[in-house]
């Protein structure tokens, strides 16, 4: 890494720290670590009986590199995939994929019919308007924590 | 280890359908006791994350648009999954919908019957490493058919609000 890179990378840093603080004494539904941030994250519904569930949001990088989701968690469930659908020739297919890239200066959606973060082994019921806590790790170790607000499944219309 | 199922569709209009299945109140549930009613029908499974809910969301706009003329329909949600959607995932499932419908399982024999009936087609596709085990992969059209069980209409996945109420109301007569 140049010098150069590296006395950019310190105040974005320490701004994304302070950004962070912030963001979590005011319960912000933005979130961020170095270069990531997360937005219009929510997570659909799952009655009493209903084991699974996914969630959906925008991931946005300000840096010069690609970053990737590897990983995540949330307390609401045993188990965290990363996940995308998509059609096989005449079908739907729901797989689980190994990472989530997220380009540099860019931006990825996780939206029904596509990418998502699937849950299994749900904890508890998840009702419209609760909000359960996520954890994304990237690909460079730092970890994003984002709050996912419980939405309806009919409040969501294509 | 993956199961295919294929079946030609039947054309529009022919011969009427039947099948009998469990309903998600535990019934059994006979096709044919649904004469005189328009009916939708569509496969999926309750650990899918978005096809059938965004399918079950659009079905209940569907019925919203039909204002009175909703009581003269029913759509049957077919679950390509029997293993684990049982009739009680099933209801849990379509509590959350304003929608008169039905959740359907049965054996997996029943399911396969009725699926190449339809000419829809799944695939259980193993997941090693996923706590999901398997996925299923299925077709999403939705079928339409009139008060006497017969096929009228296929739509696709992406089939707007709008196409599947002027269906309806073409089979229904207006
Ligand atoms: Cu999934």
């Amino acid at each position: 890494m140049t010098c150069s890179a590296n006395c950019f990378a310190r105040p974005a840093l320490l701004a994304t720290v302070l950004f962070t603080a912030l963001a979590g004494a005011v319960s912000s539904a933005a979130a961020q670590t170095a270069t990531v941030t997360a937005k219009d994250v929510w997570v659909r519904e799952a009655p009493a009986g209903r084991p699974t569930t996914a969630v959906f949001l925008v991931l946005t990088n300000s840096g010069t590199t690609a970053r990737h989701v590897v990983s995540g968690a949330t307390a609401a469930a045993d188990t965290l995939e990363l996940h995308e659908m998509k059609r096989d020739g005449n079908m739907m297919q729901m797989s689980p994929v190994s990472r989530i890239t997220v380009p540099a200066g860019g931006d990825v959606t996780l939206r029904p019919g596509g990418l998502h973060l699937m849950l299994f082994g749900l904890r508890k019921p998840l009702v419209a308007g609760d909000t359960i806590r996520v954890s994304l790790t990237l690909d460079d170790g730092t970890k994003l924590e984002v709050p996912a607000e419980v939405r309806a499944m009919m409040g969501r219309m294509p | 280890m993956g199961l295919f199922l294929a079946a030609g569709l039947l054309a529009c209009g022919e011969a009427p359908h039947d099948f009998t299945l469990t309903d998600h109140n535990g019934q059994r549930f006979e096709l044919a006791s649904l004469r005189d009613t328009t009916v939708l029908v569509f496969f999926g499974y309750s650990t899918c994350p978005d096809v059938c809910p965004t399918t079950l969301s659009k079905l209940s706009a569907v019925s919203r648009r039909l204002g009175d003329a909703r009581t003269g329909l029913k759509t049957l949600y077919i679950t390509v999954d029997p293993e684990r959607d049982t009739p009680e995932v099933l209801k849990a499932d379509l509590a959350l919908f304003t929608l008169d419908a039905l959740g359907l399982t049965g054996t997996r024999e029943e399911v396969d019957a009725v699926a190449a009936q339809f000419g829809a087609e799944y695939r259980i596709v193993p997941t090693p490493g996923s706590a999901g085990q398997y996925s299923v992969s299925h077709t999403t059209d939705l079928y339409l058919l009139d008060g006497q069980g017969r096929l009228q209409r296929t739509f696709p996945y992406e089939a707007t609000v709008e196409e599947i109420v002027e269906g309806i109301r073409g089979v229904a007569g207006g």
